[in-house]
């Protein structure tokens, strides 16, 4: 008896129909007598409604559980569980599997799998409309109406355009075609696609109608042949001047650029859709991706690097201060000699001032910016212990996290529950942590458990529950809430 | 980023997308399953397949999920996860929504040390430790 799979367990996610169309083939009429195993494997055939398999015993009571059907209802061969503990437990359950979640928004539709078959993710959902049905029939593949396949071998006469419409709508699927350069260029004028020889300006004279008309001969360009051919009511030619007024302005706009050379004429290249390759699209970014940053101040990501921070004032004081404290501004300077100060006087009254003060400090944290990777066995502290270190301040927290175990502060969009920066874990697993959290480095968890990351981390979580209870009386992190709420209007 | 379930019938299209995502999971996952079986699983509708998606439609991570009916609780078993699928509140709490509507009343899976402490952000307890012994 093969041990099986669990199958069963899971059938009742599965099946559409609690039918047993059960085929059993066992090793022999003995077979069902062993002690409560059946020896036999449940074997689907060609299976043509949604049913599962299940075996049976010997008096017909369902002892396992066969693979589901799909809902294609395409029998699967399954190994059945022999055994009362899960026996037929799935094939009980029917109609909440998962084809309950088929008119649900969480599924993945058939055009998006589409999109990514032609490596245009990007372009269904800049323009949805381009991925319309071509056929009213549910089981027809949505195709965008953008590709070649889909586009009618349109002749220039109505009459064979309505028909090709005809037969599309008739059939049910796209007229089939030569292949046609895709094009979403459209005729201003009209409002009707071009073809890809009207684009190009190299179709024979248009007959008018529908739009699909103004290919014009050779090199002449759409406007050119539209301007000849305006006409008034009873065919008749007509003028410069009462041409501009039937509306043609625009259209004497062009040719007098042309003419001037101001400009020359836009044949429309037909369009290109671009790849999901050429838009980086299902690519993984590398760890040692460093995303542009304007000045200091990471645009989103994690701690670079372990080691405590490092006093920087190059990258946050004005260059008149960061020379020597006593050093004195040159935009102080025309002030001295207005007021009569002396430089000693100023130097001794900057130095007297930023004697007391700490220098503001940009740690090794953020020197590259971007997303960088955590090490496997950091601890994340999160931002609302954080805060609770400083009594409320989250700056006051991340000092004494990074006193006493020279954590690194996470700084980035969002807010502490927010998770807005990406990063990983060693470079292999993606990760997301928040602004305002720290990470204490793996060395350091280590220490703290003696030389175990296990006992290391325990005792973190227990300084976070004895944080929290200390300041919020229980060991819970606060909800999630969205501040906007609670502003006054 | 969009979680979403993939029908059974678009398993075996969408495989080729997901696959990476599985393979790096795979790494960890010992020698329980090699990548034919798990498509074999997913394809064939006994595992549930997960993707995460972006607002433009792009993929970034993947998940099979195995279904267990235990005697108290529907369990939503996550048996491979790769990418950027339980990487917020956000995304988790998609994934929840969509096991509540399979019927699962708990989610589980085997994390290591350092995702069961990510996932722990998440609510996530560890229940067991599992041990393995070849016979």
């Amino acid at each position: 008896m093969s041990g099986g799979n669990t199958t069963s367990e899971i059938g009742g996610g599965l099946l559409t129909a609690g039918l047993i169309a059960a085929t059993v083939m066992s090793d022999g009429a003995a077979a069902p007598a062993l002690e409560g195993e059946l020896a036999a494997e449940g074997v689907g055939g060609a299976a043509t409604t949604d049913a599962g398999l299940g075996l049976v015993d010997a008096s017909g009571n369902i002892i396992g559980g066969g693979a589901a059907g799909s809902s294609l209802g395409s029998g699967l061969a399954g190994e059945g569980i022999a055994g009362t503990g899960i026996t037929g437990s799935g094939l009980m359950q029917t109609g909440a599997g998962i084809n309950a979640l088929n008119t649900a928004n969480n599924m993945l539709s058939p055009a998006e799998l589409q999109a990514w078959n032609q490596g245009q993710a990007d372009s269904f959902v800049q323009n949805p409309n381009a991925y319309a049905p071509v056929a009213s029939t549910g089981a027809t593949p949505l195709v965008p109406t953008n590709a070649a396949s889909s586009v009618p071998n349109v002749d220039t006469t109505n009459a064979q355009l309505g028909q090709n419409i005809q037969n599309q709508a008739d059939v049910g699927a796209p007229v089939s075609a030569p292949p046609v350069t895709p094009s979403y260029q459209m005729n201003p004028i009209t409002g009707q696609p071009m073809t890809a020889d009207q684009i190009a300006g190299s179709g024979s004279t248009a007959t008018g109608g529908n739009g699909i008309t103004g290919g014009g001969n050779g090199a002449t360009p759409w406007y050119q042949d539209y301007w000849n051919k305006l006409t008034d009511t009873s065919g008749k030619g007509l003028n410069f001047t009462q041409k501009a007024t039937l509306g043609g302005a625009g259209i004497a706009t062009l040719l007098a650029l042309q003419k001037s050379g101001a400009m020359q004429p836009n044949y429309l290249t037909p369009y290109q859709p671009k790849t999901a390759g050429s838009m980086g699209l299902g690519a993984t970014m590398s760890p040692s991706y460093r995303p542009f940053r304007a000045q200091n101040y990471a645009t989103g990501g994690n701690v670079a690097s372990p080691t405590p921070a490092v006093t920087t004032p190059a990258d946050v004081m004005p260059a008149d201060l960061q020379n020597q404290q006593t050093a004195v501004p040159s935009q102080l300077q025309a002030l001295m000699s207005q007021y009569g100060v002396t430089p000693q006087q100023a130097s001794q009254g900057i130095q007297s001032l930023m004697g007391s003060q700490q220098k503001p400090t940009a740690g090794p944290s953020f020197a590259n910016g971007g997303v960088a990777s955590l090490k496997e066995g950091s601890f994340v502290v999160p931002a609302d212990v954080v805060s609770h270190f400083g009594n409320g301040s989250t700056d006051a927290g991340l000092d004494t996290l990074q006193r006493h175990f020279g954590a690194s502060p996470i700084r980035g969009h969002g807010d502490g529950m927010s998770d807005d920066i990406p990063t990983n874990i060693d470079g292999k697993q993606e990760a997301r942590v928040a602004n305002g959290e720290a990470v204490i480095h793996p060395e350091k968890v280590k220490q703290i458990g003696k030389g175990s990351a296990d006992a290391g981390a325990k005792k973190l979580y227990a300084m976070m529950d004895k944080v929290r209870k200390a300041r919020t009386g229980h060991t819970k992190q606060g909800k999630q809430i969205k501040a906007e709420k609670y502003l006054p209007a | 980023m969009i979680v979403k379930h993939v029908h059974v019938n678009y398993c075996a299209q969408t495989w080729p997308f997901v696959e990476k995502y599985i393979v790096d999971a795979l790494k960890y996952g010992g020698d329980d399953y090699t990548l034919d079986q798990i498509k074999a699983y997913v394809c064939s509708g006994q595992w549930l397949l997960l993707v995460a998606v972006d607002e433009q439609g792009a993929l970034h991570g993947a998940a099979t999920v195995s279904f267990l009916n235990m005697p108290n609780d529907r369990i939503a078993f996550i048996t491979f996860i790769g990418g950027r699928l339980i990487s917020s509140r956000d995304t988790y709490a998609q994934m929840g929504q969509i096991f509540k509507q399979l019927g699962a009343t708990k989610i589980q899976g085997a994390a290591r040390e350092s995702i069961a402490r990510l996932w722990h952000r998440y609510g996530f307890e560890e229940r067991y430790r599992i041990v393995e012994a070849k016979i």
